[in-house]
């Protein structure tokens, strides 16, 4: 039991369940599987304050993604083994040329040696950007780039990598979906107006905009047990006294204190833990 | 390499002058020295002789024949001379219309009117041969200098290929044979007419054989054939050693014309030989008689590769300078070779084929270190003795290299293995590799044509610039390719699917709405600057997304299409971007890298691009270059600018410039006064789209479709006017309001956009994210927000410590009835805040004295609090 709630509350609902961002999530699967399907290129942003479940968010479209296409047909599982994930973090990519190097590094271009990519920076961004412009919306793999902590990236010199990456998904080149996740509500107001009007403009919020009775019914579903728990009557049994526990008043009170504080999911996986 | 040449060569007349024209100060004179000061040795270029002339690509000088030599009245000396044109030269359109291969040594008796044949004599380097040829002719065999020697089979005007006339043909012709009196390198040479009628036997028998096959490759030349039957014997050779690794496709580019050196070489024996290898390689072979002839060149290229691949094994090193000396021996006495060459062909006939052929090579292989510059200027003379003591060096060391060939192939030669994989993973088109293993002999010629193109200048050069062998794959040589989707992008199904294809930004229309009189005005200046040959610039500003770079694209392809058609004449066209360039100097490298595929660093760049502007070119086009994003390749002392700006100005630049930026006053607020004069007064700017225009144009593209209400796409239309004017915005509202129409629509209803959909997405495009995100946060943050409020209305500044906010905070818990929050939860509520700007605040090591500050205007927090 302890097991099954500590990974839960570690791995941050990466297996759970999304709350209360539905059609978040439709828009996003829609986009992307836009992209994989139709091989058209688009670029959104993701923006919530912390602990909002961006990153979440994401990696269940992209579960998801995966999944329905195996299941649709085998014919576009080669083409998903295929596709290129990029998690740029800009906590990680402190400046344009290491990003751009990564980038090669994990699109496995030919100047890669054993994770090393040689060249200078001129020669690389030449390299990357003639790589891009050769393939063609019907023909080549689409590509997903996901920018985390995208305002770090704006901070970079000239925008350049952004500029880069928004002029390729805004001209028919090889297909690429740029997705940047951030917590600044100003985000558009810092990029350069040609960056700008080169970025789709658009925005998926995330707000946690639930009241305290979902809260109480979300602090319910993360302390149950699954269905498929080997024990099942210690299952009924533990469920039976979670759903004493979240109707105790004590509990509801550090609860309520808690949710008028923050509602960030995390400070409540903390709380469990 | 040539300019560095250049500056040692010393020119002086050759003779007294012939005849002098007091009136134009000029006098004519029927020869030149070049004295190079550093070997002191002497070059004398007569009239008639055939020259390389410097050009604007140091790998591929012009070649020319010298008509007239004069001095001009400012005492500079001058040539006029008969232009020939490489296949690079022509554009590639008019390739097609040769209909068959051309080696790399064919060029062509060129016609074209527009070229300047006046020209410095300081231009010329050096003589070479070109010896005319009749269309239907083969190539001939013997080669001694292959990098000096061309051939000219057909005449080129500008608009097609001619047989070469008969006045002309004789005039070569002519000129050859003075030249072969005069040095007595050319002796070397045995002209078509009189090749050896076994040679001409064996060809024959090769036609016969490959005839029956396939009708076309008769049309290729034979020099294609030959190529072809060669990919089929590769495979066959490879069927029979299993363990063998091909040889690398640069291998087989070179051998072009060590082919026909060889197969002169052996071209007797092989009727002796023919039985023998009849029986033995028939069932495999149709083209048997050939098959000893390709074998041997095919392995004849590898040679010299090794050399510089295996440079760590000594042996191999020390065979390369045998190669090096062998070489010039060849090249000063063919003859003894020769016969060198068949008495020990004829020693080994016994052994068994492969070891013959491999002596074979290794013989003719020797001249191919003539290629790299090194063995060209060491020329010593090596006596006859020597040779066969070499030839037996060699032979020995035949059996080694080969044995190494074949066993290590894939180690020892690095870049044969490296792209074979790289042409497993992507089917990259130049790989003649992989076509021999289908052995088809339509696609190998095809493939083999297509390389031979663009490697064989870059092969000779990267050698010597490549330090170790190993080197990792330059970008350059490298083709950059995504891999390839396994499954073909699914075809719109719906109207609505349909539509959205076409909204996208990325389509390209065909033709640009609202924005022809700027596509005239562009169109009309860059059109007479062509005509007149002349340079200019034209600045174009307009704020983003208002069609500059479409409509200067747009220009381009236009003028390319008139220059297709012969109404232009050809330019040159290149594009920068100042956002594509991590620096501003980098400008240079891509120029330069566009007009003449060198690579060099930027500084280096900057002084040829100068010099090639600046210095009349002979055989130029004009160019048109594109710089997109002018503003960033500002520098402090905006030398680049200024250099961009300063060519056109030059007399003989020929260059016309194209910059695009997104301010119209960006030549008066960032560039110095020199800057902005000699980027000349020739502007345009681009207005913001109107919102009739947006309307024109996304109904322009919806030409045909019945996806939107008309309604719609007007309030889309006036929206995005109102606000940027920006093309892109509009499409991309468009583009989301069909995905919320597809969304929200129920089971089968009309697929039509109304006015719903659009409202929704422009309302999701620019709605302020604040008032929500300030509903959505959680009670404390609320009420910070409120005391802050409330303290500036005390204070009246719109700035306050977090202390000052802690006060009304308290009391405003009090108020509410709430446990008042601790100090330290005040402070993650601050800097949550902070994160998602709501909130400016300082860096929080000041703590309670931090300073904090709203993002928004007050009003926006009162509405969005007061709500509840």
């Amino acid at each position: 039991v302890q097991k099954i709630l500590r990974e839960r509350f570690c791995r941050h609902c990466a297996a759970g369940k999304l709350f209360g961002m539905e059609q978040q999530y439709r828009h996003l699967l829609e986009l992307l599987k836009r992209t994989t399907v139709h091989g058209e290129s688009n670029s959104a942003l993701v923006i919530g304050p912390r602990g909002s479940g961006k990153t979440a968010l994401l990696n269940h479209v992209l579960k998801d993604l995966r999944e329905m296409e195996q299941v649709r047909e085998n014919l576009l599982e080669v083409h998903l083994n295929g596709k290129i994930l990029f998690f740029l973090s800009g906590l990680l990519q402190t400046n344009d040329k290491v990003a751009l190097k990564e980038i090669t590094r994990q699109l496995q271009l030919e100047n890669v040696v054993g994770d090393k990519v040689f060249g200078s920076f001129a020669e690389n961004l030449a390299f990357l950007l003639e790589a891009l412009r050769k393939g063609d919306r019907t023909s080549s793999c689409p590509i997903l780039f996901v920018l985390d902590e995208f305002d770090l990236f704006v901070h970079h010199k000239n925008q350049t990598l952004l500029y880069n990456l928004f002029d390729i998904s805004q001209s028919a080149q090889t297909p690429v979906t740029v997705i940047g996740l951030t917590c600044r509500q100003d985000i558009l107001e810092l990029l350069e107006k040609r960056v700008k009007s080169r970025f789709s403009h658009r925005q998926i919020y995330l707000m946690n905009s639930f009241d305290f009775k979902q809260y109480m019914k979300i602090f319910k579903k993360q302390l149950s047990l699954p269905a498929e728990f080997p024990d099942e009557s210690f299952a009924q049994k533990w469920n039976n006294n979670v759903q004493h526990l979240s109707e105790d008043r004590t509990v509801q009170g550090v609860l309520q204190s808690l949710f008028q504080h923050t509602k960030e999911l995390r400070s409540l996986h903390s709380l469990l833990v | 390499m040539n300019t560095r040449q250049q500056s040692k060569l010393i020119y002086s007349w050759y003779g007294k002058p012939m005849t002098s024209d007091r009136k134009l100060r000029t006098s004519q004179y029927k020869g030149i020295l070049i004295t190079s000061e550093s070997s002191k040795t002497e070059t004398c270029i007569q009239l008639g002789d055939f020259i390389l002339v410097e050009g604007v690509n140091a790998d591929q000088p012009y070649v020319a024949q010298l008509m007239h030599l004069y001095e001009d009245g400012a005492q500079h000396k001058r040539a006029v001379v008969q232009w020939f044109c490489r296949l690079e030269e022509i554009p590639q359109n008019k390739r097609r219309l040769l209909k068959r291969e051309i080696p790399a040594q064919e060029v062509f008796f060129e016609q074209v009117l527009g070229y300047d044949t006046d020209i410095a004599a300081e231009t010329i380097i050096k003589t070479v041969l070109v010896l005319p040829l009749h269309l239907g002719e083969e190539l001939p065999i013997i080669t001694l200098n292959k990098e000096q020697t061309f051939y000219v089979r057909q005449s080129w005007d500008g608009k097609c290929f001619k047989v070469l006339s008969p006045d002309t043909f004789s005039k070569l012709e002519e000129a050859n044979k003075r030249r072969g009196v005069i040095t007595n390198s050319s002796k070397a040479f045995t002209p078509p007419d009189i090749l050896t009628p076994v040679k001409k036997e064996t060809e024959s028998v090769a036609r016969s054989a490959t005839k029956p096959k396939n009708a076309d490759i008769e049309i290729e030349s034979k020099h294609s054939t030959s190529k072809s039957s060669l990919a089929k014997e590769r495979h066959s050779q490879r069927v029979a050693n299993n363990d063998i690794k091909t040889p690398t496709a640069r291998k087989k580019l070179e051998l072009t014309s060590p082919t026909r050196s060889k197969a002169k070489l052996l071209g007797c024996e092989v009727l002796g030989l023919l039985d023998d290898d009849c029986d033995a390689i028939a069932p495999l072979e149709p083209s048997a008689p050939k098959r000893k002839v390709q074998f041997t060149g095919e392995i004849l290229a590898s040679p010299p590769k090794i050399p510089c691949s295996n440079a760590k094994s000594k042996p191999t090193s020390e065979t390369a300078e045998h190669h090096q000396r062998c070489s010039d021996t060849t090249r000063l006495s063919p003859y003894t070779k020769v016969k060198d060459f068949s008495e020990k062909d004829r020693n080994l006939d016994e052994e068994d084929n492969i070891l013959l052929s491999l002596v074979g090579y290794q013989k003719p292989s020797s001249q191919m270190p003539v290629l790299t510059p090194r063995s060209r200027r060491a020329c010593a003379q090596k006596t006859s003795a020597l040779i066969a003591e070499q030839i037996s060096l060699l032979k020995s060391h035949g059996k080694l290299a080969a044995e190494e060939d074949f066993s290590s192939g894939s180690d020892s030669s690095y870049s044969s293995s490296s792209e074979e994989e790289e042409d497993d993973d992507d089917d990259v088109p130049c790989t003649p590799e992989k076509k021999p293993k289908s052995s088809k002999i339509f696609s190998t010629p095809k493939s083999a044509r297509k390389s031979a193109v663009h490697t064989p200048a870059k092969t000779p050069k990267k050698t010597p610039l490549q330090g170790t062998p190993r080197t990792p794959r330059t970008p350059r040589n490298a083709t950059p390719e995504i891999p390839r989707r396994a499954q073909a992008a699914q075809e719109p199904a719906s109207v609505l699917e349909e539509a959205r294809l076409r909204l996208h930004v990325s389509a390209i229309p065909e033709s640009l709405p609202c924005r022809e009189e700027e596509f005239q005005d562009i169109y009309n200046f860059v059109e007479s600057k062509l005509i007149d040959g002349t340079g200019g610039c034209m600045y174009i500003s307009g704020v983003p997304g208002t069609g500059k770079t479409a409509t200067v694209h747009e220009v381009i392809r236009c003028l390319q299409q008139a220059a297709e058609n012969e109404e232009l004449p050809p330019f040159q066209f290149v594009e920068i971007n100042g956002m594509k360039l991590t620096d501003p100097h980098q400008a240079y490298v891509q120029i330069l890298e566009f007009l003449t595929g060198q690579k060099v660093t930027a500084a280096h760049a900057a002084v040829l691009l100068a010099k090639l502007f600046s210095t009349p070119g002979p055989k130029r086009k004009t160019t048109v270059l594109i710089v997109d994003e002018l503003d960033l390749l500002w520098t402090r002392k905006q030398n680049v600018m200024y250099n961009l700006f300063d060519w056109p100005t030059q007399k003989h630049s020929k260059l016309i410039i194209l910059a695009i930026a997104n301010t119209m006053d960006l030549p008066e607020r960032i560039m110095m006064n020199r800057v902005a004069s000699r980027l000349g007064l020739t502007r345009m700017s681009f207005q913001p789209y109107t919102y009739k225009q947006l309307q024109q144009i996304i109904s322009s593209r919806l030409k045909g479709l019945k996806a939107f209400e008309e309604d719609a796409v007007q309030l889309v239309s006036r929206k995005v006017a109102a606000l940027s004017g920006d093309a892109r915005r509009c499409l991309d509202i468009c583009r989301r309001a069909t995905e919320i129409c597809e969304l929200a629509r129920p089971q089968r209803a009309p697929d039509i956009v109304r006015m719903a959909h659009v409202t929704e997405a422009i309302d999701e495009m620019f709605s302020s994210p604040y008032v929500s995100a300030i509903r959505n946060a959680s009670l404390h943050e609320q009420i910070f927000l409120k005391a802050i409020l409330a303290e500036f209305r005390r204070a009246g500044v719109e700035e306050a410590t977090v202390q000052q906010i802690y006060h009304h905070y308290v009391a405003l818990c009090r108020v509410e009835g709430l446990q008042s929050p601790t100090v330290s939860e005040i402070m993650a509520i601050c800097s949550r805040l902070g994160a998602c700007r709501l909130l400016l605040v300082e860096a929080s090591n000041k703590y309670l004295h931090m300073r904090v500050r709203l993002n928004l205007s007050q009003d926006d927090v009162m509405y969005a609090l007061r709500e509840e």
